[in-house]
């Protein structure tokens, strides 16, 4: 009865105490939630991959027969190439300790998994927080060195990462074909990214490597970005541009590195 | 007792279908959009209760709060956004009064609409194929679930 009399107190009252969660509380709710939340949305989120697996492998069979045949071709200039930098490594001790450097003697890395993600924000969720010291705009990698995101918001024990597709991310990169090219990748959402302000005279094709620069300070140089999947040039314009097909939409997110320290090479 | 019941199943399966949409649907997504298991049910239960029910009211309540802690948006901004979907649902239906032919594809595409637009806070591009293929996905299996509810209802 008593309910029923002061229903649009109660309301506004109820109202009232969500909005203020957003000065007080709201991370702790959200953190509290993910916490008794995670163990069932690793089932759900390794359930997932797996089935999508299963189908995505059955739909894409003759894709994949071309792709396979692609690579062995691929594989054999590679190992072409690879006979070639294993003679330069015989003569250059400095190349030697360059190509035996891995990601860990690079960077200070903390292994996280992710459990969720949001599709409307281009953003994930993953294990890890404040508490393992991870702090906002460190970025996130695979352990193939392939750039996934950054920190976007800490809680006690979860990290939201904005995925560079993220429209919010915006970055400087190199494009490493015949010669480096410097240019701008921005995130166009729907795990697009749109490549920009690059230089009318350069040469730009598809396929080119995409990498971080440390111009901008944004991330450490040398990650793996994407490849260039599209290029737009147009004679009046004093820039071209074009799209980036992201690596990290080909590899599982499961277990992914936060750079929590990049180390000064002596 | 019952009544009670119902609420907390409802509270039950809201927090089931947050989990299932962000962390196994979103592996299934066709050209970049799954399903919103959320806003799906506060149609589905505001288009099909009668007129003084308070209950789809409640389940938009849930889902929005559902919706809110797994956003990085403003606390709240999912709880109002499903709420004003919710009253507009119940106004919408009083004021058509036509067969559910017409009045469930218009407050579909109403509902859809209204909720896009008002994320456009959270990610301000405006991707049309994404949203046809959301839109499509979600109203299939809309439809679907609300033709099977109709079907049970006169066989019953």
């Amino acid at each position: 009865m008593l309910i029923k009399k002061y229903k649009i107190l109660i309301i506004i009252l109820l109202i009232a105490a969500i909005l203020g969660l957003n000065k007080f509380g709201g991370e702790r709710v959200r953190n509290t939630f993910y916490l008794i939340s995670s163990p069932l949305s690793k089932i759900f989120w390794r359930a997932g991959e797996g089935v999508s697996n299963f189908f995505g492998a059955a739909f894409k069979i003759n894709i994949l027969k071309k792709e396979s045949e692609a690579q062995q071709q691929q594989n054999l200039m590679l190992l072409k190439e690879l006979a070639n930098l294993r003679a330069l490594r015989e003569e250059n001790k400095t190349l030697r300790e360059a190509l035996n450097l891995g990601l860990e003697e690079k960077f200070k890395l903390f292994l996280t998994e992710v459990i969720a993600e949001e599709k409307e924000q281009n953003s994930i969720l993953i294990t890890g927080g404040a508490k393992n010291g991870i702090s906002e705009n460190m970025p996130v990698i695979t352990n193939e060195g392939v750039l996934v995101g950054k920190i976007k918001e800490s809680f006690s024990d979860f990290s939201k990462v904005i995925l560079i597709t993220n429209p919010k991310n915006a970055f400087d990169v190199e494009i490493g074909g015949d010669e480096t090219v410097l240019g701008i990748a921005k995130g166009k959402g729907n795990l697009r990214i749109e490549l920009q302000l690059v230089p009318q005279e350069k040469q730009l094709k598809i396929g080119d490597v995409v990498l971080t620069t440390t111009l901008g300070g944004n991330f450490p140089k040398g990650l793996l970005v994407g490849e260039v999947s599209q290029v737009r040039k147009s004679a009046p314009e004093p820039f071209q541009g074009g799209e980036i097909e992201p690596y990290f939409t080909k590899a599982h997110l499961r277990f992914l590195f936060v750079i929590k320290k990049v180390f000064e090479k002596p | 007792m019952r009544k009670y019941l119902i609420y907390l199943v409802l509270i039950l399966v809201f927090y089931l279908f947050s989990l299932l949409q962000e962390s196994f649907l979103v592996h299934f997504a066709i050209l970049g959009s799954s399903l919103n298991l959320i806003l799906i049910s506060v149609f589905l239960l505001n288009f099909c209760e009668k007129e003084k029910s308070k209950f789809g009211i409640f389940a938009a309540f849930i889902g929005g709060l559902f919706l809110d802690i797994y956003s990085s948006f403003y606390f709240g901004f999912f709880t109002l956004l499903l709420l004003l979907i919710s009253l507009s649902i119940k106004k919408g239906k009083t004021l058509l009064r036509s067969s559910h032919f017409i009045s469930f594809p218009l407050l579909f595409v109403f509902t859809f609409l209204f909720y896009k637009l008002a994320t456009l806070f959270l990610n301000p591009t405006i991707d049309f194929l994404t949203w046809v293929s959301q839109f499509f996905c979600n109203f299939i299996i809309t439809s679907l679930i609300f033709l099977i509810f109709k079907y049970e209802a006169k066989t019953y």
